[in-house]
Parts: structure tokens; C-alpha cells; sequence
């Protein structure tokens, strides 16, 4: 709790949070919805995002920086605190569930497909286990070094790959559907529930507007160009077929005749952001466990956390049943971790207006 | 407690568990699938690398004019996995498809609409790369893989590459395993592919067919380029003799053509050259392999075969097409045609109106070329301006000739006129319930070509 993390940092943590769905499977389940006009739900949904983002920042400006669980013991005591702890648990487990079980089944589909599922999971998991025991400060600076690197990458792909564009896989364009049909688009954004569980490892209110907005429109730029170069490069429907896009778009690039197969560098990015995602959020599910019980330490509660984390995610042995647990999460749980936060600050203040009053 | 720790991991996870050495693989470089008398099964032709011979090069014994960097196995199966599978019990190293870069179907394969499922398998896989090249072979594609002998390069691979990934001939259309995929699987765009095929005996090689036949018909012979009226002997009986610029510039040639009367030559468009198809190209030495020419694609069925002057007209209107060196008829020398290099100046401008019943599509192009060889006598810098005019019309001739071959007799899409339809509808369900593959039989084309003779190399006349 004695370490803060600067307005970088946070920013560093919410980009990864945000865009590391965007390398797997999200381009294809916006495609699915929103056929080839994706792209431009990302970005007129991630103004919406924003909007939200900066309503619920308005309102907590005049909270004094407390978090959901703060709140939660503020309008309803110990008890409520405890139950909306396991509630927000949950609903964090359900939101990471499906990204935690696309890496090792992508990985061992794409790269290690002589090693078996059980080592690549349990390398999964030891990493992402000393990642969440080390705590949110290491994880952040790991992540603020690690962002530009992935930056330039996700540019440098969007670039090299224009020679495979072409305006017309862009259409048709359906007005309904990128708009009002395109809703589940805030699901991309919906990480940012996160930033209100950091709020007491934040340094001031100012880090977190900063560190939110600097997300929400970063995040959303490198989700608008991974869907615009995916939708570019992709028809419809085909488009709407590929488990994983950002792959399938890296197997594409080469530069002349002797940079061929750069798809490793992507593999890279891939693995190091998947670390950082699952780890942060593994530690924000311990920490949440922690305040909602007043206990004193989270670490003891990584490993049964990632245990129950990791029985969840493999709950269906097969992947195509698991992708379907994606399409339920991004479909149901993402309004939630907008309202949530909007509901208990407004509730908060106004109860710290009547109490004013009443004094 | 934590240095230990931190030496197991670093030990556990190297990732070196399941490693294979370089040494302990063999790659697949190029495969043939060939039909099987039994249901289902597919005579596969995998063409194997041989690493050592390649990185030794010829001085050191290996690759001797090829031959030595190549192993070929046939296995019948059902499928290239599983062929590949059956062959790593007979190969002594683990066969790989990471390099494959070419797959060659039959035929007979590509006529019963099998490639289809095929290109579903290949998009499937991690294995096999998405800009890997798809050809047809006329004949079997056994043959053609045996009778492979790169001459220039060691590195088969490399091979494949020059003579599949060509820019500067434009006689074979470029279409790899994620495009044909893609296409596949959307009504916008019909398929093509390269056509290979093992050169034919010098007895048979004279008699030209296919293309001959088909090119005769369409929309140049009724005299106009407005596109209105639509022949209906397109692919019919009448020689490509009579093609051309007959049709299209009105222009005709004062005196008789050194070789007419051959069926395959195109009196104006690419003027004395032959309309080759794979394996009939008439080459002397001992490279028998050839590569030219296009298959036609409807409904994932292979329907009719297109000799270069066709592929090359088809990049030309796909924007695919970069430059190469097409000879021209010229009125004021019609015994000695102009050859020039031609480049694309920029990706062809289409529209296409669909507000009718009939598609209109109109097509720009926009050509660019230099003077190669022409009469010693002749001053053509003084009559560029008509040679330019002639050169337009007699390529819009063609394209709309060809383009209305595509309509009429192919049934078929190749260009891709049905993506610039899409922006008309609301959904791609509303797109497909159009039913482009319909309409597209009925469109009228407009092809307006804007040519540019630029630069006329290191000589400028001003009088003869």
C-alpha cells in the first residue's frame, strides 16, 4: 500500500489492460457483430467509453479517492463491503477467463505444438504467479518499459502491411450496426474498472483522470488500427472466421525477400503483455480479497486465486465450447464494470451530502 | 532457497525440451495432388529440400544444376497431412511444411471443384504459410515436379519465387493460398490460378488450342467499344485472328501479317505474339517445366483455361500488373510492331453502376510506357500522339473483348467488379442476397485507357 504508482505507470498498466484483448480474439467477435465496420465502433464507442470514463472520474473527484470497496463499506458496512469484494472477484475472473485460456491454447497451436498443454500452462501460471506476488509496482514499471516497445510494434505492423489493404473489404458499412449494434464495442474499454480498483495506489486524483483518459484514447487508437488493418486486409466474412486476427495479420507481413515470418516478433509482444494482463489482474483480485476482508496481506491468496482462476478458465476441455464463454463475457458482464463505479459513487455522494447536511 | 529456484526454472524453462535441431528436419518445398482411382484419395507429390546440397552450393559438389537439391516421394492419401504423415516413416529426417511455397493441383482436381475443400485445409493450418502459391497443372502434377531442374538457382524455393512471384511479364495471374481463400468464400470475386504444365512433344506443340477458340468471340468483333451490344458468339467458333483491333480501334492493317492465318494471334493487342498457354510455349533447350496462363474459376470448379495475352490483360485490370515489354501494331509500319516497356502508372480507376438491372462497370486504365524497338526508318516521335491513340484503342478493344468473355462465357467474376458493388448495401447479407454471380452475366464494360509513351530510351529522332 506504501508504493504509488505515477500517472505513467497507471497509464502503462490500463493500455496493457485494454489493448491485450485486441492481439486475441476481439477483433474477430467485433467483426462477428459488426462485419467489417468494426473499426468504426472502436473508435466512436471508445468516445463513449471516454464520456463515461470521465463522469465517473467527475464524481469521484468529490468521493476524496475511495475506491468501490471504500464505498461500499461507507453505504452499507463490512458485510456489503465483503459481498461486493466477491462480486467484483467474479466478475474479474469472468472478464479474464477467456484471454487466459486463448494464450496457451494459441501458443501451443502456433508455436509450441510438440509441448504439452499442462507445461505450458504451468509456466503460465509460475509466471503470472511471481508477477502478482512481486505486487502492482513492479508490474506497472515493467509494463511502462514494456509499452513503447509494443507501441512501435503494433505502428510498425499497421504500416507494413499496407501493401495487403484494400478499401473495398471496408463495406458494406451498416449504419445500425456500428452504431447502436455495435454497444458491445465498450466491452474493449471496459478495463478500466480496474483504474477504480487502484484508486488507493494511485498518487492523486490527478494521476488517475490522466492515467484513465491516456488510456481509454490510447488503447482505443491501438484497437482502432489493429481492427482497421484486420478489416483492410480481411473480407467479410472471412474476417469474422479467424481465431485469432492480430496473428493472422503478422503471418502476412515481409519486407523485400529477407524479413519473412515477423509473426515471432508479434509472439513476443504477445507473451510479455498476456504476463503482465494476467498478473495484474491476479493481484487486483488478491488485493480486492484482501480490503474486503481487512486482511493484512494478499500474497498468501495468489496461488489459491490463480488455482481458482485456472479450474475456471479450463472448465470446458474443449476451446471452440470455451470461445463461446468469451462471447457471454463480452456480451453480459462489460456494462457492469461501467455502472458499477458510476452507481456506488453517485450513491456515495449522496450520502456524504446528506451527512453534510446533516451536520 | 531462491538462487536454486531461479537455476531449476532457468533450466526448465529454456524451452529447449521439445526443441528440434535444423539438422533433424526436412522441408517440403513444393507439393503436387494428383487424383486417385479410389474415392477420396489423392496421389501426393512432395518435393523435398535438400539443405546440405543447396548451402554447399555447386562448387562443392552440391547442387549440380538442381538436381541434387531435390527429392521427390509420391504417396497416396487423403489429404497433404496425412501424406506427409505416411512419408515421415520412409524419409529418414521430420518433414516439415513451414517452407512449402507451391501447391500444385491436376486438373482434373481443379474441374470437380475438390480445391475448394483443399483451400479451406490450407487456410486451416499454422503449418503451411498464407503466401504460399497455388498453380493448376494441365496434365499431371507429378510430372511437372519431376521434371523440375532450376538451372539459375540452387534454392528451390527461390525458384518458385522468381518464376510465380514475377512482376515484370504479367503472363500468369498472382493468387496465393490466403487470396484464394478469401475469395472463396465471398460472392465479390471468382478465382484464378496459374497454369503450369510439362512442355509438350514438338509434334503436338504446334496445335493450339483452347484459348484459340474462345477469344474469337465477345464484344470487340460487333465493332465498338460503347459496350451496348453483347455478342452472343462470344467463345465461339471464329479464330482470334479477326480480333483485336478490327473491333476495337477500326483500324486495319494495309498489308496481310507475316503469320496470320495461326489461330492464336492477336492482331493488335500484344501484336505478333502468341496467346501461350503452359506446355505449349514454343522454347528450344531442355527446361521443360513452363508456367503461363491462367485457369478459370467458378463456384470453386476450374471452367476454362486462359492463355497469357488473357492473364496479362486480367492484371492489367486488377491493378496487379507492373510492367512488361508488349509489342504493338502499328498502322504506319504494319510489318514491324513497336515494342515498348510498359509500366502501370497507377491502380485502374473502376465504378460500377448498379442502379439498373444491368451492372454498367467502367474501367480506367492508365499505362505508361518506353520505346524498346521499332522500324530504323520510322520516326515515331513524330506520330506519338497517333501511336498513343492506337495503342489505347486497341487495348480497350481487347480488355472489353475480354472482360465480356468473362461476363458472357465464363459466368464469372475474376476481376473483382462485385467489391466495388458492396458500398450500395447496408449488410454483407443484403450484398450476397443480390446475387452479384446473377447480375454479373448482364454488365455492360467500358474500358477507357489513358497511354503514355514516355521516354523513348537513348534515342530521340526528329527526322528519319
Amino acid at each position: 500500500m506504501n508504493s504509488k504508482l505515477n500517472s505513467r505507470e497507471m497509464t502503462s498498466v490500463l493500455i496493457n489492460l485494454i489493448s491485450v484483448k485486441m492481439l486475441f480474439t476481439y477483433p474477430r467477435y467485433l467483426v462477428e457483430r459488426m462485419e467489417n465496420g468494426a473499426w468504426i465502433s472502436v473508435a466512436l464507442w471508445g468516445a463513449v467509453a471516454l464520456g463515461i470514463f470521465w463522469l465517473t472520474q467527475y464524481v469521484y473527484l468529490k468521493t476524496e479517492r475511495t475506491n468501490i470497496l471504500m464505498q461500499a463499506e461507507m453505504l452499507g458496512g463490512r458485510l456489503f463491503k465483503a459481498v461486493v469484494g466477491i462480486v467484483v472477484i467474479v466478475l474479474l475472473m469472468f472478464n479474464i477467463a477467456p484471454m487466459v485460456r486463448t494464450f496457451p491454447e494459441a501458443i501451443k497451436t502456433v508455436l509450441l505444438q510438440n509441448t504439452s498443454m499442462l507445461t505450458i500452462i504451468t509456466i503460465l501460471a509460475i509466471g503470472v504467479a511471481i508477477g502478482a506476488r512481486f505486487g502492482i509496482e513492479p508490474l506497472a514499471r515493467v509494463a511502462s518499459i514494456f509499452l513503447p516497445i509494443a507501441c512501435a510494434f503494433v505502428i510498425f505492423f499497421f504500416i507494413t502491411l499496407i501493401p495487403h489493404y484494400k478499401t473495398t473489404n471496408l463495406f458494406p458499412i451498416s449504419a445500425f450496426k456500428v452504431t447502436a449494434g455495435g454497444v458491445s464495442a465498450l466491452s474493449v474499454f471496459g478495463d478500466i474498472f480496474v483504474l477504480n480498483l487502484l484508486l488507493p495506489y494511485a498518487k492523486d486524483m490527478k494521476t488517475v483522470k490522466k492515467a484513465g483518459m491516456a488510456s481509454i484514447v490510447i488503447g482505443g487508437l491501438a484497437g482502432f488500427l489493429i481492427v482497421l488493418a484486420y478489416c483492410l486486409t480481411y473480407l467479410y466474412p472471412v474476417s469474422a472466421k479467424f481465431i485469432v486476427p492480430m496473428y493472422q495479420l503478422a503471418r502476412n507481413l515481409r519486407i523485400g525477400t529477407y524479413f519473412q515470418r515477423l509473426e515471432s516478433i508479434f509472439e513476443f509482444v504477445w507473451s510479455i503483455s498476456i504476463f503482465i494482463y494476467t498478473s495484474v489482474y491476479v493481484f487486483v483480485m488478491c488485493d480486492v480479497f484482501r480490503q474486503s476482508f481487512n486482511l493484512k496481506h494478499y500474497k498468501p491468496l495468489v496461488f489459491p486465486i490463480l488455482m481458482i482462476l485456472l479450474r475456471l478458465t479450463f472448465w470446458e476441455s474443449g476451446y471452440i465450447e470455451a470461445q463461446q464463454s468469451n462471447f457471454v463475457n463480452s456480451a453480459v458482464f462489460y456494462p457492469i464494470f461501467y455502472i458499477l463505479p458510476l452507481l456506488f459513487g453517485l450513491f456515495t455522494l449522496i450520502k456524504m451530502r446528506r451527512r453534510g447536511r446533516e451536520r | 532457497m531462491k538462487k536454486v529456484i531461479i537455476i531449476i526454472l532457468l533450466v526448465l524453462l529454456s524451452g529447449c525440451t521439445h526443441a528440434i535441431e535444423p539438422n533433424d528436419l526436412a522441408y517440403i518445398v513444393a507439393v503436387g495432388m494428383d487424383k486417385n482411382d479410389a474415392a477420396g484419395a489423392y496421389d501426393i507429390t512432395l518435393q523435398i529440400a535438400n539443405p546440405q546440397a543447396i548451402s554447399g552450393g555447386s562448387d562443392e559438389g552440391g547442387g549440380e544444376g538442381g538436381k541434387k537439391t531435390i527429392t521427390n516421394l509420391t504417396v497416396t492419401s487423403t489429404d497433404i497431412f496425412s501424406a506427409v504423415n505416411i512419408a515421415n516413416h520412409i524419409y529418414s529426417k521430420d518433414l516439415s511444411l513451414a517452407h512449402t511455397k507451391l501447391i500444385l493441383f491436376c486438373d482434373e482436381i481443379a474441374k470437380d471443384g475438390s480445391i475448394k475443400n483443399l483451400s479451406e485445409t490450407f487456410a486451416r493450418s499454422e503449418e503451411i504459410r498464407p503466401n504460399a502459391f497455388l498453380s493448376v497443372v494441365k496434365g499431371s502434377a507429378k510430372e511437372y515436379l519431376t521434371s523440375i531442374e532450376p538451372t539459375n538457382e540452387l534454392n528451390p524455393v527461390k525458384y518458385y519465387e522468381v518464376i510465380y512471384d514475377v512482376d515484370y511479364t504479367g503472363y500468369i495471374p498472382k493468387n496465393q493460398i490466403k487470396s484464394f481463400y478469401v475469395y472463396e468464400q465471398s460472392p465479390e470475386r471468382e478465382n484464378v490460378l496459374p497454369l503450369s504444365a510439362v512442355k509438350k512433344d514438338e509434334n503436338t506443340s504446334s496445335d493450339n488450342n483452347g484459348v484459340a477458340s474462345s477469344s474469337g468471340g465477345g464484344k470487340s468483333e460487333s465493332g465498338g467499344s460503347d459496350g451496348g451490344e453483347q455478342s452472343s458468339s462470344s467463345g465461339g467458333g471464329q479464330g482470334s485472328g479477326q480480333g483485336g483491333s478490327e473491333g476495337g480501334s477500326g483500324q486495319e492493317s494495309s498489308k496481310p501479317l507475316p503469320n496470320a492465318g495461326t489461330q492464336n494471334e492477336y492482331d493488335g493487342f500484344e501484336y505478333m505474339h502468341k496467346d501461350y498457354l503452359a506446355g505449349e510455349i514454343a522454347l528450344g533447350g531442355d527446361i521443360k517445366t513452363q508456367t503461363c496462363g491462367m485457369a478459370v474459376f467458378r463456384d470453386g470448379k476450374m471452367i476454362d483455361e486462359c492463355g497469357a495475352v488473357e492473364a496479362l490483360l486480367y492484371n492489367m485490370l486488377t491493378g496487379d500488373y507492373e510492367m512488361s515489354e508488349i509489342s504493338y501494331k502499328n498502322i504506319k509500319t504494319p510489318n514491324d510492331p513497336v515494342t515498348v516497356m510498359q509500366y502501370r502508372r497507377k491502380k485502374p480507376k473502376v465504378s460500377v453502376n448498379i442502379d439498373d438491372d444491368i451492372p454498367k462497370i467502367k474501367v480506367k486504365l492508365y499505362l505508361e510506357a518506353d520505346l524498346r524497338t521499332l522500324n530504323e526508318g520510322y520516326v515515331i516521335e513524330m506520330d506519338i500522339d497517333d501511336f498513343e491513340e492506337q495503342v489505347s484503342a486497341e487495348v480497350k478493344a481487347a480488355a472489353e473483348k475480354f472482360l465480356y468473355k468473362t461476363a458472357i462465357e465464363y459466368r464469372s467474376d475474376i476481376v473483382g467488379f462485385g467489391s466495388f458493388i458492396k458500398s450500395h448495401f447496408k449488410t454483407f447479407d443484403d450484398f450476397a442476397q443480390y446475387g452479384w454471380e446473377e447480375k454479373y452475366p448482364k454488365s455492360e464494360f467500358d474500358v477507357d485507357v489513358e497511354f503514355e509513351v514516355r521516354r523513348s530510351g537513348l534515342i530521340n529522332k526528329k527526322h528519319g
